[in-house]
Parts: structure tokens; C-alpha cells; sequence
């Protein structure tokens, strides 16, 4: 999922709204400390969507687990 | 990967427990059911197959009977085309072994399983009946969507629709765009509020101060009052303590007066008190003892006077013990001698029988008929080979028959099925086959065809990634885009722009605030009295001047009261702004700032204005070439909605490079099969086999493989003819062999019987005859034994009888009694004169004993008393006294001494704790001179001023408390520190819960969007799987599967027999579930696709089926097995019936008896 789905421009068009319109509604601290600039949004974004989609993967997998015992 | 064999060695219930799998048998389904009754280990055995994969789990429950380091599994598992042995025991590392016991890598088994851990094993390939429940569930919560029931399927995860709902509203918990509410925005409000507090808070400052002083101040009050008071409570203490100990006083100086008589008194050891009693005891039991024993003494030398016994009948014993069995054997022989003598008449009898029997009644010496072992074995030996001389024979005659048979059948079919090719043609013909087969272009051409059509789905994927631009090939080629200097250039001064734009309103934003602030300032600096601004008290300067001039110019009485008026006013504004300087000032200041203010905001709106209109022109050079590119991109995506374009159409080129390069291998690889068809058909016309000009390159393979096999089996009948002749000859040798045993055989029993008394009878004896006269020689033999063992037995009794008589005799006359016939009475009689004469001289013996233990107790008596006496004498020295009663009393004196010392110290000790002196002498000097009567007076003035103190220092204590609770409500400075910690608390807690949601929120995105991908990929494939699984479970109530699009995802529709159509969601229960294991189904054909699977394992999944479900399901279950291997583990001996109904070459394992059914052969 990490390398066909996150990796997809069209994945990082959808992030890229979602992290914005989050931005829009948070204090103006808050916006500076996680987003000094576009460069660091940029990053921001690349590295929330792999943490997030590794996450998800890990509550399904563990979703898994308890049906198992 | 395929269990051949599992072995249950020590696990669970099982002790040495095998289930054996066997080999695959080409063509047939690998379908194997597992048979067992409740409790016979189905789920073990299951589990068992998990833990030789992946290793025993570290809290196994399966040690009840084997303890953990007992444990093992073994199994003979077919991998990499192998068959391997492989044990597994319970070790955190290290625990599989190979057949030598060396450990394995764990990658050995893993890889062959695909890279699945255990989780991910047991939730694709295994299935049980709840796994096939929380499927059907998952059904319903997907609500229809076909990319999770898919994905669900394949993966076998049961919920996960309900994981990523769930997943979903845990984000939107904290955010949700267009609503108001949620944690982000309760975490806003309590900014806010935050921030509101700590403005006033500054406002309280100097109200602080003021409260501190007065805290401090009540503070001192209050400790002071507590000093006080404790001055008080301490001269309280004292005067009780002195009230105390009056009476105390009193008490001392009367024990002091009690102890002066007991002053004289000796001590004595502590002992004594406790001594005392038990030695008067003892004194008086002795002598009570001493007067028993000896008269115990006198008694027994009586008695043994009176004891008198017979001397001789003494010394007799061993001739009475040899008596008694002399007697024994006389009643004995008088009681049995007739039934021996009956026993050898009959013995006798039977010789006689046994001898008419064999044709010999005149014999004079009956035991000479008796044959011995040497001549009687090899007679019995010769008769027991008998039997198979003759089977032999039998056996190698119906065997020469039987090959004469087969070699006139052989002979037959040769002459049907000769071939007809010779050893060249069909050289040429397998050399060709061979020679294709290895090529194998019809493959080669299928793959590259295979990837021509992916590269064009993918690069059409690309182009509709370039929508809504709707240029073809030859367009995206042509496209003329920016270079990437350009795109870089536009990018820089679109983020310089941005950048100096926010910088600029927030300048902006800054100074209009500034300006409100100074606005309201000069208001409110304006409404107070007496603070007139610098341009009022110039207005009112000036006025005066003006009126002043003209009562100068005019000099009446109306310009006058206008110049007073004007005089008295300036006065008036002079007089007030003296009073209120410092305002004046800070009027003034405001309203200069106010004035730089707004030309500062002038010129913000103005550089403000000036960024705007260079970022249109951007703007505007970008709309240009998008405008130009054309194809109905839109003109107004913007700078990076156009980089993102750029960026698809360089991946469209790169799948359209692709896209050629396919193209090209694919037609390569037909022209490549093409050339490789005709040298095959060649080959095959050179070979003399018919083809046709249609064929293609596996039907010509095909018939060539026919003719081979012809002329194979010709050559192999012809081998098989070869054969029978020579088994002909074996046959016939064999014939002889058996027909010469016969006669060596006859040869020896003739030699046999001319050993014995047989060979002289007239006619040679038969087998049947020896065999009956052998076992009447048996019954001779043992009646001679009985005849002489009887005869021997008589003798031994009459002469047992003649001995006891004499000895009988022998002893009445040497103890003195008179003889008699009567032999037996005789003997009584000296039994019983022995037996009185020992019983007399026992009873003097045991009377000398008893006399000798009272003589000891009477010496040990007198020992005893002499201490005693001794002791006594120490006690009454002491005292000086007659008796131990005396003692006693003397000892009783002593206690009330003691007693009257312990209390009089006791006494002491408090009345010097109370009175704090140092001697008892100090102490009575200051309470004699003490007045009771003053000090309690003073006692009671002590306590009411006590009281009264008591109460200010309550009063006290509460002010300070009040001080201090206001300080607390005004906050002063560490409340603001506080109240900012607070809001960076506030702030810290926002990041964090941002970051968590847009992890959770990019996550779920990117689930959804790979579960659309995997809906793409594997739609085609599975949807039709699972349509005809789902149509056959079903027995043909819903004929098919099919999907409609909705709201941006597929819904998955189940079509009846009758025309009618469902959402899956809203089929019935047993339905879904029927649903669920045809996706299940349709997944494994799907993985299978990819590679190899690994064993499936399902446990009794068929609960809720009725007869016609399960048959479709064992069907189902039967497909998969054409591809893997599938065990299905059950306890209802009824679906085992089924499964071998659908599935003749099922195979049927049995866990109890441990047996391994097949339905019927392979072969059939």
C-alpha cells in the first residue's frame, strides 16, 4: 500500500486537501509549529500518510488477531 | 506445500498418533476428510498442522498429557519437489528439526508457505464455523461494497469494514469539516477562555499587594496568640501534676511503714516458693511405696514354696515333637490306605485297555511297547512334512496351467495391436516432440500477449489520470509543456508572493488593530474631567485672543463679559490640565501614535495591492499556456494542479514507451511460433504420422504423443510375451522340483518304521495308522507310571504306622505309665503328663522373676527418701525452724515483702515523675509545702484565661485563612504563569491530536483507495469464481453475481432464479454465509493463481447445512482440491457419506481407529 497507493500523485492531491483544510481551522501557533512553510508542509504530509497508512494496516492485522484467539 | 504424512507423537491427547496423508495421485482432487467423534482430537490435530509451520505456542494448551519439554510433532511434508521429514518441539528458538534431529531455519518452511506468518495463514486458509459466521457479519457491515467483500475474502480478514468505520469516526471525533462541534473545536473554546482569564488577571495586580500585607500581618497575630496560649496550657500541666501527687505521697509513705517488720526476714531462693509443695508430696507417697512393696515380697516367697514339679518328665521334648508327627501319619495312612489301594486296580485296568487297543493284549512286558523320543521324532516329523509335500505338488501343477494360459493370451493380443512403425520413425517422432515441447513458443507467445494487454490497460489508466484532458497517443506526444526552469521560476515567485502577501496582512491585520487600541485610548483618555488635549487648549487659547481683540478694539460691556467668558474658560482648561498632568501627556502621546499608525496602515494597503496584481499576472502566464495546451484542460487548475499534471503526462509517455516495447515482443513471439509450427509439422509428416493443415501446435503434439504411445504398448506386449515364456519354464522346473520331494519323502518313512516294533507288521503301516497308535502309546505310558507310583505310596504308609506304636510304648515306660492296646489313648496320656510337668516349672519361673523386680523397686525406694530428706533439712536450717510446715509460712511472709517493695518503688517513681525532683526527700520538702486549696484556685483561673486564648487564636486563624484565600482568588503573578502554562498546554495538546488525526484520516484514505485498486485488479477473475460458487451453494436460487456502481464505490448484487436482484447486505443470514464461502472460495482460486497454496484446513463449516448444501459445499471444496491439498475435519459420519458421493477419490481418515478409507480405487 505504502509504494502503489501513497506513493500516487492522486493519493497526495487528496492529502494535500485534507491536511489544508485542517490547517485552516487550527490557531495560529499551532499552524506555525506544524507548518513553518511549504516546504516543511510538504514533508509533513509525505510523512503522516506513511505513518497513517501503516497504522491502519496495524488495527486491521490486529482486528485479525483477536478473531484468531 | 503438502502434508504427506503428520505425526502426532506427543501433543495434546495423542501418544504416538499418525495421520497419513499419502501421495497425491495424479488427476484426482487431493480432498481428504478427517473422521473423529467428539473429543477425539479434530482441533488438535488442526492446531497440531499450525504448530509444525510456525512452532508450538509458548502457552500451549496442549501440555495436559505431555509436559512442554516432551512435546513433538513430526511431519513428512512435500516442498520444493521433495518429500522432507521435519519434527517440531517446544523450544523459544531452535525448534524444528530435520530427520538427522538438526535443527532447520524456520525461512525453509516460511518460504515454501509464501511468506505468510501465522496470523495471516490462519485468517486466508484455514476456516471454522465461526470464521464462516463473523464472514457473513462482515457482509452486512460492508454494506454491499465489492472492494471490501473482495479484499475480506482473499485475505479472509471477517470485519473489516467495521475497522475502518471505526477508524473513520475516531478521526471525525476531533475534526470534521463544515460542523462546529467536535474535540478541536472544545479545545478552541478553552483557548480562548484561557486567554480572557489571564487579561484580567494582569488588571489585579497591585490588589494583589495589598492582600499580601495583610496576610503576613495575620499571620504574626496568629502566631503569637499560639505562644501564649502554650505558656498557659504548660502552667496547667503543672499544677495537676502537683495535684497528683499529693495522694501518691500519702500512699508511699505507707508502704514504707508496712515494710519496717518484715525487715528481719532471710532470703530465700525464688525457687522455694514453687519447691516446697511437690517435696511434701513426694515425702508422702515414698513411704505410702515402701509399705506396698515389701509387702509385695512376703506374698511371693509364699508362693513359691508351694510349687512342686515331676523330674522326670522333664527333658522330653524332642521325642514328644517327633511323637506328635508319628501320630499324624498313623491317622492319616488308617484313613487312606483304601483309596490307594483302589486307584492301582484301576491302573492296572488301563494297561490292558491300551493294549487290547493296539492289536497287543498277549504282550508279557507292556513297557517295551513304549517308543522313545529318538525313534518317536522323526516319525512325527515325517508326518507333519507330509501335508506340504503334497500342497507342493498341488500348488506347481495349478501354477503350470495358469502360465500356459497366460502366454495363449499374450500370443493373442500381440497379433491385434502391432503399431506398425519402426525403431527410426519413431526416433525422429520423439526427438521432434521432445524438441517442441522444450521450446515451447505457444507459451512464450501467450505471455508476451498476456503483457501487451496489461501495458494497455495500464497506459490507459495513465490517460485517464490526464483527465478531463481528452487527447489521444498522438496529442500527449505533441503536447508543448513549460521546461522545468520555467515551472521553477513561476513556483519561487508564486511562494515569494504568498510568503510577502501573509507577511503583509498580517502588518496589516497588526496596525488596524493598534489603531482600534489607540482609538478607544484617546475615547476614554478624553471622557474623563479636566483632560483637554494640546488642539483644545489651543482652540480655547486662541478664542480668548480673538475675544480680546475685539473688547481691546471695541471696549464695551458685551465684549467684555465675551473676553471674561473666554478668559475664565482658558483658566479653567490651564487650571484642570495642571491637575491632570500626567493624562495630558499620555493624551497627547496616543494621539501622535495614532497618527503613525494610520500612515503606516496606508502604506500596507498600498504594498498590499501591489503583490496582488503581480501574482494575477503569474497567474495570467500560466492561463496562457494552459490555454494553448488545450483538449479541455482547465485554464484555472493553477501552478501545482499544473506541475501535477505535467508529472501524469510524463508517467502517460513512460506507459506508452512501454506500451510500443510490448507491442513489439508480442509480434516477435507469433512470428517465433509460426516458424516453430511448420519444423513440428515437418518433423511429424517425416515421421509418417497425419496431421492437419488446422491444427495448431498442441493439437499436433497431441497426436504425435498417440502414435508414440501405440507403438509403446506394442513394445511392451511384445517384452510382456518374453516374460511369460520364461515364467512357463520356472513353472514346469518347479513341477519336478515337487514331484522328487515326493518320492525322497516315501524313502524315509519306510526307514522309520523298520527302527521300531511297526516295521514288523506284516503291511506297512499308513500315516493315519501311526498317528492313532502314537497317542494310545501316550495313554500306556502314563497308566505304567500310575501303576508303580500307587504301589510305592501303600508300602511308605504301612510302615509309617508300625514306628509310631513302637514309640509310643518306648515312652510310657519311662515315665511310669502302665502299657495298653489301646495305642492312640497310650499316647495321650504321655502328651498330657509332659505338658503339666512344663507348665509347673514355667509358673515357679515367672514367679522368681516377679520377686526380683519388687527387691529392686524397694532399693531404689530408700535412695529416693534419703534425698528428699536432705532437701527438707536445707530449708528448715535456713529458717531455723521443725517442720516444713513452718517453712511455708516463713515463705508466704517473704511474699507480701516483696510485694510491698514492688508498689512502694512504683509509688516512688510517680511521685518524683509528677513533682520533677531528683530524691523522695526533695520531692516531700516541696508538696509539704504546697497548699491544696491555692492550687486548685489557680487551676481554675488557668483554664478559663485558657479558654479565652484558645478562641483568639481561632479567630486569628481564620483571618489569615481569609487572607490567604483571597490572595488565591486574585491569582497575582504565578496565576498568570499558570494561566499561560495552561494555554501552551492547550496549544501542545491541538498538535498532537492534528497529528494523530491526519494520520488516521491519511491512513483510511489510503485503505480505501487500495481497496478500489484491489477491486480493479481482481474483479474479473473473482467475480465470475465466485458468481458460479455462489450459483452451485445456492443450488441455483440466485443464478449469478453482478455489481452496479454507486456513489463512488461498486455494490455487489446477488440476481435470483426469479429476476428479482439484492444488495448482498440484504440477503438473509444463511445466505450471507453462503456468500461468504463462495468469496472464500473464489479468494483461494485467486491466490492460487498467483503461486502455489498451501494446505487449506476447515472444521466442520457445515453445522447449518442441510444434505443439499453440504453436497454443493463438498463440491466447492473438491474444485479447491484440484488445485492444493483440503482437509476438512469433521464429526458427523454423514457428511463423510456425502463428500465420498461427490468426490469418489475423497479419502477418509478415521482418528479413532486410526484408518485410512478411500471411496474407491484411483483406477476406478
Amino acid at each position: 500500500m505504502s509504494d502503489e497507493i501513497v506513493g500516487s500523485e492522486a493519493f497526495r492531491a487528496e492529502a494535500d486537501g485534507i491536511v489544508n483544510d485542517l490547517l485552516a481551522h487550527l490557531p495560529p501557533e499551532c499552524r506555525r509549529s506544524l507548518a513553518p512553510d511549504d516546504t516543511g508542509l510538504d514533508l509533513l504530509i509525505g510523512r503522516l500518510a506513511s505513518e497513517g497508512s501503516e497504522e491502519v494496516l496495524a488495527r486491521l492485522a490486529a482486528g485479525s488477531m483477536q478473531e484468531v484467539r | 506445500m503438502r502434508i504427506r504424512k503428520l505425526g502426532l507423537r506427543r501433543y495434546g491427547k495423542f501418544t504416538d498418533g499418525v495421520i497419513d496423508f499419502g501421495e497425491r495421485s495424479a488427476g484426482a482432487p487431493d480432498l481428504h476428510i478427517v473422521y473423529g467423534p467428539n473429543e477425539a482430537g479434530k482441533s488438535t490435530a488442526m492446531s497440531a498442522c499450525m504448530d509444525l509451520f510456525y512452532g508450538i505456542h509458548h502457552q500451549s494448551r496442549f501440555n495436559f498429557l505431555h509436559p512442554y519439554p516432551t512435546m513433538r510433532i513430526e511431519g513428512e511434508l512435500e516442498i520444493f519437489g521433495t518429500v522432507r521429514n521435519f519434527s517440531r518441539i517446544k523450544l523459544p528458538h531452535n525448534s524444528l528439526l530435520d530427520d538427522a534431529g538438526n535443527t532447520v531455519a524456520e525461512a525453509m518452511l516460511l518460504g515454501e508457505l509464501g511468506g505468510l506468518d501465522r496470523n495471516a495463514y490462519q485468517t486466508m486458509f484455514c476456516l471454522d464455523d465461526e470464521t464462516l459466521e463473523a464472514g457473513g457479519e462482515s457482509i452486512l457491515a460492508s454494506k454491499g461494497d465489492l472492494g471490501h467483500l473482495l479484499f475480506s475474502a482473499t485475505a479472509g480478514l471477517a470485519d473489516l469494514s467495521d475497522r475502518l468505520g471505526s477508524a473513520k469516526a475516531e478521526a471525525e471525533s476531533f475534526f470534521r469539516s463544515g460542523k462546529r462541534s467536535g474535540v478541536l473545536a472544545d479545545l478552541k473554546k478553552e483557548l480562548a477562555a484561557l486567554k480572557d482569564e489571564r487579561d484580567r488577571t494582569d488588571t489585579l495586580a497591585s490588589e494583589y499587594s495589598r492582600l499580601v500585607i495583610e496576610r503576613d500581618e495575620a499571620s504574626s497575630a496568629y502566631t503569637e496568640a499560639l505562644a501564649q496560649r502554650g505558656r498557659t496550657q504548660a502552667r496547667i500541666d503543672e499544677v495537676q501534676r502537683f495535684i497528683s501527687a499529693l495522694p501518691r505521697l500519702q500512699t508511699f509513705r505507707s508502704l514504707r511503714a508496712d515494710l519496717l517488720p518484715l525487715a528481719a526476714l532471710p532470703d530465700a531462693p525464688s525457687t522455694w516458693v514453687d519447691d516446697l509443695p511437690t517435696l511434701m508430696t513426694r515425702q508422702t507417697k515414698l513411704a505410702t511405696q515402701a509399705q506396698t512393696v515389701a509387702e509385695t515380697i512376703a506374698d511371693l516367697r509364699d508362693e513359691l514354696g508351694r510349687l512342686v514339679v515331676n523330674a522326670s518328665a522333664c527333658g522330653l521334648e524332642d521325642r514328644i515333637e517327633l511323637l506328635t508327627d508319628l501320630r499324624a501319619r498313623h491317622i492319616t495312612a488308617e484313613k487312606d490306605l483304601p483309596d490307594r489301594r483302589l486307584s492301582l486296580g484301576l491302573a492296572e485296568q488301563t494297561v490292558a485297555r491300551v493294549l487290547t487297543h493296539i492289536g497287543r493284549d498277549s504282550e508279557q512286558d507292556p513297557a517295551r511297547l513304549v517308543l522313545s523320543t529318538a525313534v518317536a521324532g522323526p516319525i512325527r516329523d515325517l508326518m507333519e512334512r507330509r501335508s506340504g509335500v503334497e500342497a507342493a505338488l498341488a500348488a506347481a501343477e495349478a501354477e503350470v496351467d495358469k502360465a500356459v494360459e497366460a502366454l495363449s493370451l499374450a500370443e493373442a493380443n500381440i497379433e491385434e495391436r502391432d503399431g506398425g512403425f519402426d525403431e527410426a520413425a519413431t526416433s525422429v517422432l520423439t526427438a521432434a516432440i521432445a524438441t517442441a515441447r522444450q521450446i515451447d513458443d505457444a507459451t512464450r507467445s501467450r505471455a508476451a500477449d498476456r503483457l501487451c494487454r496489461e501495458r494497455a490497460d495500464e497506459f490507459n489508466d495513465r490517460l485517464i489520470e490526464l483527465r478531463p484532458w481528452t487527447g489521444d497517443r498522438n496529442a500527449l506526444c505533441a503536447v508543448q509543456v513549460p521546461t522545468q526552469d520555467q515551472l521553477q521560476r513561476w513556483a519561487s515567485i508564486e511562494a515569494d508572493l504568498a510568503l510577502e502577501i501573509a507577511s503583509r496582512q498580517g502588518e496589516q491585520d497588526r496596525l488596524a488593530a493598534e489603531a482600534g487600541r489607540l482609538d478607544a485610548k484617546i475615547e476614554a483618555l478624553g471622557s474623563v474631567v479636566g483632560v483637554v488635549s494640546d488642539k483644545d487648549a489651543g482652540e480655547a487659547r486662541s478664542a480668548r485672543e480673538a475675544a480680546w481683540a475685539i473688547h481691546k478694539a471695541e471696549l464695551d460691556a458685551k465684549t467684555a463679559i465675551t473676553f471674561e467668558t473666554a478668559m475664565r474658560k482658558l483658566d479653567l482648561i490651564t487650571e484642570q490640565r495642571f491637575s491632570h498632568t500626567a493624562r495630558v501627556a499620555e493624551l497627547n502621546s496616543a494621539l501622535l501614535e495614532q497618527a503613525e499608525v494610520r500612515a503606516a496602515l496606508a502604506q500596507i494597503r498600498r504594498q498590499l495591492e501591489e503583490s496582488a496584481r503581480k501574482r494575477v499576472a503569474v497567474a495570467g502566464e500560466i492561463e496562457n499556456v494552459l490555454r494553448a495546451i488545450g483538449h479541455g484542460l482547465e485554464i484555472d487548475m493553477g501552478l501545482a494542479g499544473f506541475s501535477l499534471w505535467i508529472r501524469k503526462r510524463d508517467r502517460a509517455i513512460e506507459a506508452s514507451g512501454k506500451l510500443l516495447t510490448a507491442e513489439r515482443e508480442c509480434r516477435e513471439a507469433q512470428i517465433e511460433t509460426n516458424g516453430s509450427r511448420e519444423r513440428i509439422a515437418e518433423a511429424m509428416r517425416l515421421a509418417g504420422v497425419d496431421i492437419s493443415q488446422d491444427d495448431d501446435v498442441a493439437a499436433m503434439l497431441a497426436t504425435g504423443q498417440v502414435a508414440l504411445d501405440r507403438t509403446v504398448d506394442a513394445k511392451n506386449l511384445r517384452a510382456a510375451i518374453a516374460d511369460r515364456r520364461r515364467d512357463l519354464r520356472f513353472r514346469e522346473k518347479k513341477l519336478d522340483d515337487a514331484r522328487l520331494a515326493e518320492e525322497a519323502w516315501n524313502k524315509a518313512w519306510r526307514e522309520a518304521c523298520a527302527t521300531c516294533w511297526l516295521g514288523q507288521c506284516e503291511i506297512e503301516p499308513t500315516t493315519a495308522v501311526v498317528r492313532e497308535t502314537l497317542e494310545a502309546l501316550a495313554q500306556l505310558d502314563a497308566a505304567l507310571q500310575k501303576r508303580v507310583e500307587w504301589a510305592d505310596r501303600i508300602a511308605k504308609m504301612q510302615r509309617d504306622q508300625a514306628q509310631f506304636r513302637t514309640e509310643v510304648d518306648a515312652l510310657a515306660a519311662s515315665i511310669g505309665l502302665s502299657p495298653s492296646s489301646d495305642t492312640l489313648r497310650l499316647c495321650q496320656a504321655v502328651l498330657d503328663c509332659v505338658a503339666a510337668t512344663a507348665k509347673m516349672l514355667g509358673r515357679r519361673l515367672d514367679v522368681e522373676a516377679r520377686l526380683a523386680v519388687e527387691q529392686d523397686k524397694a532399693r531404689a525406694l530408700a535412695d529416693e527418701t534419703a534425698e528428699l530428706q536432705a532437701q527438707a533439712s536445707q530449708m528448715m536450717n535456713l529458717f531455723g525452724v521443725e517442720s516444713l510446715t513452718e517453712v511455708d509460712g516463713r515463705l508466704r511472709a517473704l511474699a507480701r515483702k516483696s510485694d510491698f517493695e514492688a508498689r512502694s518503688a512504683k509509688a516512688r517513681d510517680e511521685l518524683l515523675e509528677g513533682v520533677r525532683a531528683e530524691t523522695v526527700e526533695d520531692a516531700e520538702s516541696i508538696l509539704d509545702t504546697i497548699d491544696r486549696g491555692s492550687l486548685g484556685a489557680e487551676l481554675i483561673a488557668l483554664k478559663k484565661r485558657f479558654d479565652d486564648e484558645d478562641g483568639r487564636s481561632r479567630d486569628l486563624f481564620s483571618a489569615r485563612n481569609r487572607a490567604e484565600d483571597k490572595i488565591t482568588a486574585v491569582g497575582g503573578d504565578a496565576a498568570v504563569a499558570i494561566l499561560e502554562a495552561r494555554r501552551r498546554t492547550v496549544l501542545l495538546t491541538i498538535e498532537d491530536r492534528t497529528l494523530a488525526y491526519l494520520r488516521l484520516k491519511l491512513g483510511t484514505a489510503a485503505a480505501d483507495r487500495a481497496l478500489r485498486a484491489y477491486r480493479d485488479r481482481h474483479r474479473s477473475s473473482m467475480m465470475m469464481r465466485a458468481s458460479e460458487a455462489f450459483a452451485l451453494i445456492s443450488r441455483g436460487a440466485y443464478s449469478e453475481l453482478v455489481t452496479q456502481p454507486s456513489n463512488g464505490s461498486e455494490l455487489l448484487i446477488a440476481k435470483g432464479s426469479d429476476g428479482g436482484s439484492k444488495i448482498a447486505s440484504e440477503l438473509s443470514k444463511g445466505t450471507r454465509f453462503q456468500l461468504y464461502l463462495a468469496l472464500r472460495v473464489a479468494g483461494y482460486h485467486e491466490f492460487a493463481r498467483a503461486q502455489a497454496p498451501p494446505p487449506f484446513l476447515a472444521d466442520d463449516i457445515m453445522e447449518t447445512f442441510d444434505d443439499f448444501r453440504a453436497e454443493e459445499a463438498f463440491r466447492l471444496l473438491a474444485g479447491m482440491a484440484a488445485t492444493g491439498q483440503v482437509v476438512y475435519f469433521t464429526h458427523h459420519r454423514h457428511l463423510c457419506e456425502i463428500a465420498k458421493a461427490v468426490e469418489p477419490t475423497a479419502i477418509v481418515h478415521d482418528l479413532q481407529s486410526g484408518t485410512r478409507v478411500r471411496a474407491t480405487s484411483r483406477a476406478a
